[in-house]
């Protein structure tokens, strides 16, 4: 906790992210500089002014906040269900939004109403999954995992037959939704507020999270109400996952590595896990999102993608540097 | 060391009227009272099955009571916070083989400081004083030089001793062990019941699960004979026997594991006991 290499790492993170945010607003086709930035989002700066505070800027923090969210949902899971392959996706949470998306897109709804529909299909899934995996006897991680990934194949399998039967014109759309695509994020503060709401209510939790990673029984003998925690983190993760997913779309990758990559450099204590999480995340996406919009210019490709593409090879680097 | 903080009253351990249930099954244990006072060292003997753990999981709080109720200074257990209860007691479970993946693993240091969890507020930090304990209950078990290894890197042996550490750093007035000797070579055995001999002399009640009477005689103040619910005991179903140990002989043990055993000394005039 008290190691000067923890304090530097964390210092380090906290700069990666102010740089990935700042890359955010300097590149794409447009060109802006610094000089261009402290007038913007002052309210000045004219044509590159508005360039930045009314797409990059959004897009950039939507894309940091979802990061944040889906990297602390994964941080969360993987200590609730005690398995290191537990992200946010498998509590089915993103195939009930991305079912729910992809039929408001069939019916031919987008902007607002389609985001609804994908937080109100998350929200469904979640209660799905909640009173299966509580209908008999007491709370059992292995059955909330099996139930998650149930209800998660069982929605793949529905948004595989929408697809197939989808006209062509939407086709391309429903893709890009499935994909991760953060050019419908033009609002970032929802998903900000509950990542900070996220955060407030995860640290002070940390230290019996460390305590329930050690087996639910020893848990409870040191005096942890492992049955509340359980379901508070539940509800928790539930949400943040459904207001990232409804956000930026359903970007794998994140929330299934970035705590991975946050415990090989930083160890297991959640007090610092948590956090820097949240940053590592938050910049890994903003990263992403900005190359996928930059890279093709003026083709936009989905985020997801690239997350995958830039952080599958980082992980495979970092787990076989640590068992070599 | 025990520093004999966090508690200053003796305490004292009571059971009334429990009765221990599997789901809808015969009762293991059927109606058991029982009391302890401070300095007690109860053994808890049984065969596979008896319900040896579910009587521990019960009298330490952590699973509620279908009828009965367990009394530590006059206050039911089972109303307490769980954070009270962990003040109050201390529980070492039995190691589960691959309870822990691999992903999710912390230092020895770490693991044995868990054990302040209850002594320390949400909002505090682990300070100097809990880091000497945390070393002086790993010295205490001889994994000292190992702090700073991963838990999942120990023996078996060794991630037994780290998990009695942590109960020492949590030095409850009441500790409860599920086979505290499992994995632990002779002389780990023996180190560890006195280490805990020592804590019921400082005026610690010990509760411990064993499966070797001649160790139960040697260092135990009390004994309690859990038959459970096998018609083999011809004892009748559910039925248990609390008593000083002097109450464990060769014909009890004989009922208690359905198999022949006989009593012999050692050169030291040590009770033993040998299954025929």
């Amino acid at each position: 906790m008290r190691l000067p290499r923890h304090i530097a790492l964390m210092l380090g993170l906290t700069s990666l992210a102010f740089i990935s945010l700042a890359w955010a607003l300097l590149a794409g086709s447009s060109v802006a500089g610094w000089q261009d930035v402290w007038p913007a989002l002052n309210g000045g700066g004219g044509t590159a002014g508005e360039v930045i505070r009314t797409l990059r800027l959004p897009r950039a923090l939507a894309a940091f906040a979802c990061g944040g969210l889906l990297a602390l949902s994964g941080a969360l899971l993987q200590i609730l269900l005690r398995n290191p392959l537990a992200d946010p996706y498998v509590l089915g949470v993103s195939g009930g939004a991305s079912l729910a998306a992809l039929l408001a897109l069939a019916v031919g709804w987008s902007g607002w109403a389609m985001q609804g529909s994908a937080f109100v299909g998350a929200l469904i899934a979640m209660l799905l999954v909640f009173a299966l995996a509580h209908r008999r006897g007491p709370w059992s991680s292995t059955r909330m995992l099996l139930t998650g990934v149930m209800v998660a194949s069982l929605c793949s399998a529905c948004i595989a037959l929408i697809l197939s039967l989808a006209p062509d014109a939407n086709l391309r759309g429903m893709l890009y939704w499935l994909m991760g695509d953060a050019s419908q994020a033009e609002h970032p503060l929802i998903a900000l507020s509950v990542l900070l709401l996220g955060v407030t209510i995860t640290l002070p939790l940390a230290r019996e999270l460390n305590l329930l990673a050690r087996g639910e029984i020893s848990a409870r003998a040191l005096g942890v109400n492992v049955t509340h925690l359980s379901r508070w983190v539940f509800v928790l993760t539930s949400l943040m996952t459904a207001i990232a997913v409804t956000t930026i779309g359903a970007v794998g990758f994140v929330g299934l590595a970035v705590p991975h990559v946050t415990r090989f450099l930083l160890g297991h204590d959640q007090r610092i896990v948590l956090p820097a999480s949240v940053l590592l995340g938050g910049s890994l996406l903003t990263c992403a999102d900005t190359l996928a919009r930059t890279l093709l210019d003026p083709v936009q490709l989905p985020v997801g993608v690239f997350m995958a593409l830039i952080g599958a090879p980082l992980f495979l680097w970092l787990l076989s540097r640590r068992f070599a | 060391m025990s520093t004999g903080r966090e508690f200053s009253t003796p305490a004292t351990f009571e059971v009334r009227d429990l009765t221990v249930q599997l789901a809808n099954d015969e009762p293991l244990c059927q109606s058991l009272s029982f009391a302890l006072q401070a300095g007690d060292c109860l053994a808890i003997l049984g065969r596979n099955g008896a319900g040896k753990t579910t009587l521990l999981h019960q009298l330490s709080g952590i699973t509620p009571t279908q009828r009965g109720s367990v009394w530590v200074n006059a206050h039911n257990l089972h109303q307490q916070t769980p954070r009270q209860q962990a003040q109050w007691r201390g529980l070492l479970p039995q190691q589960v083989s691959g309870g822990m993946s691999e992903g999710l693993d912390c230092s020895v240091l770490e693991a044995a400081l868990t054990g302040r969890h209850p002594f320390i507020n949400r909002w505090q930090q682990e300070n100097e004083a809990d880091y000497q304990l945390g070393h002086a209950a790993l010295t205490e078990v001889g994994l000292q030089g190992l702090e700073s290894r991963r838990v999942n890197t120990l023996s078996g042996g060794e991630r037994q001793r780290l998990n009695l550490a942590t109960l020492f750093v949590q030095n409850a007035p009441i500790m409860l062990l599920d086979e505290p000797l499992a994995h632990l070579d002779l002389h780990h055995q023996i180190a560890v019941l006195e280490s805990l001999q020592r804590r019921a002399q400082q005026g610690h009640i010990v509760i411990m699960v064993l499966h070797d009477p001649a160790l139960a005689c040697r260092y135990c103040s009390h004994t309690l004979l859990l038959y459970g619910n096998d018609e083999i005991s011809n004892v009748g179903i559910g039925n248990a026997e609390f008593g000083p140990i002097s109450l464990v002989d060769a014909a009890r043990l004989s009922q208690l594991y359905g198999h022949p055993i006989q009593e012999i000394r050692s050169a030291t005039n040590a009770r033993v006991f040998i299954p025929d």
